[in-house]
């Protein structure tokens, strides 16, 4: 890594850090007009659910827990805490799809971090499919659960007569924000930090023995930074994800 | 580790209190500690946050509105109304952002002030924890 490299080569490696996002076919599997491709993206998926259901289902089940049944432990209550705190015992029968939902992108956060592999999380669609997943479900549960009456939700109480009709239409703006919002803000993050990873340990090569040592030294807080930025992401989207369920079985909050 | 638990026994006989609070106590475990710490440790993913809030409201008012306009035929109007109301749901959620980490902050506070001392700023919470 910090051998001498041709000049030539080292523009190349440092001006394409967006390279390692590129989705690319691993076996073609022809569905009429539509790609549905084996990719890079869906292999990393199937390694990332493996690896959970791994976690989460390997290993004998003592009472003392050994490493293993510690993470499936932690992992199960850090969740069913985050749920309860912000849904209450209302939000029991969500708990599978909120732990599915932190498992998944906590996977695929994690192991965005090995180098070599793919980060699915930094591409909006898959973030997008996510938030759309919650966004809909939020918004089924709160019409089953109140029917029309739900769409009080977007009448502001206490308000004028004659700023309702504003307010309402900002409210419903504010309501279709969340699932933009909250797969920007995972896709973004995700994507920020692992082409910063690569500008840097591009410098690194470039630099060579000499000067190396200081980029070198920021990869690896910002890898640092990056592991805790993987959890700190899980996390807020499934904490946004309880708020939102949060609002449609409770709807009085607001 | 075996510093935190000396410091905390003073702390202890101070108040024994009745055994569902403490229980209430050792309750508040992971999630809340993690929560403090996403507060304390992020002020820079806050207010990337609130920035993403802000700006994708007004995104969603302009889109509203182009498609609006397209559907009705009025061409600059809508657009301008719905930029403008998503500028509003910006801020809306803006605030709404800002009150949800409202309990927080104060620990957060707390915690960026000293932020070596771990266990001054989760005296209410983390008694009988396994540490971290």
């Amino acid at each position: 890594m910090s051998e001498p490299v041709p000049s030539e080569h080292v523009s190349g490696f440092a001006l394409d850090p967006m390279h390692q996002f590129k989705v690319t076919s691993l076996i073609k599997i022809p569905f009429g007009t539509i790609n549905a491709d084996f990719t890079n993206a869906s292999l990393w998926m199937v390694i990332g659910v493996v690896f959970v259901l791994v976690v989460m289902l390997a290993g004998p089940r003592k009472l003392v827990p050994g490493r293993l049944q510690s993470v499936a432990e932690m992992a199960y209550e850090f969740v069913a805490n985050m749920l309860r705190d912000t849904v209450g015992d209302a939000g029991r029968p969500f708990f599978p799809f909120i732990f599915t939902l932190f498992a998944f992108i906590m996977a695929m956060n994690l192991q965005a971090m090995l180098p070599g592999s793919f980060a699915v999380t930094s591409h909006v669609i898959v973030t997008f499919a996510l938030a759309l997943v919650v966004f809909v479900g939020a918004t089924v549960v709160g019409f089953v659960k109140h029917g029309a009456r739900y769409l009080r939700l977007f009448v502001p109480s206490g308000v004028p007569i004659v700023l309702l009709p504003m307010l309402a239409v900002i409210e419903v703006i504010s309501y279709f924000t969340r699932p933009i919002s909250l797969s920007i803000r995972l896709f973004a993050n995700m994507m920020a930090g692992h082409t910063m990873l690569k500008v840097f340990g591009g410098f690194v090569v470039g630099l060579g023995l000499l000067a190396g040592w200081v980029p070198l030294a920021v990869t690896v807080a910002v890898f640092a930074l990056e592991v805790l930025v993987a959890f700190l992401q899980a996390y807020v989207f499934c904490v946004l994800a309880c708020i939102y369920l949060n609002d449609a079985i409770h709807m009085h909050d607001h | 580790m075996k510093v935190r638990e000396g410091g905390r026994k003073s702390d202890l006989s101070e108040r024994p209190g009745p055994f569902a609070e403490r229980l209430e106590r050792a309750r508040c475990s992971a999630s809340k500690r993690a929560r403090r710490g996403y507060v304390a440790g992020s002020a820079y993913e806050l207010g990337l946050r609130v920035a993403t809030e802000m700006v994708v409201a007004i995104a969603v008012g302009f889109v509203a509105g182009w498609y609006l306009d397209q559907w009705f035929g009025t061409k600059p109007l809508l657009i301008i109304a719905f930029a403008i109301l998503g500028a509003s749901a910006g801020v809306l959620n803006v605030m709404r952002t800002a009150s949800l980490s409202v309990s927080a902050p104060k620990e957060g506070g707390e915690a960026d002030t000293k932020p070596a001392s771990k266990g001054n700023d989760d005296k209410p919470c983390d008694l009988p924890d396994n540490g971290d």
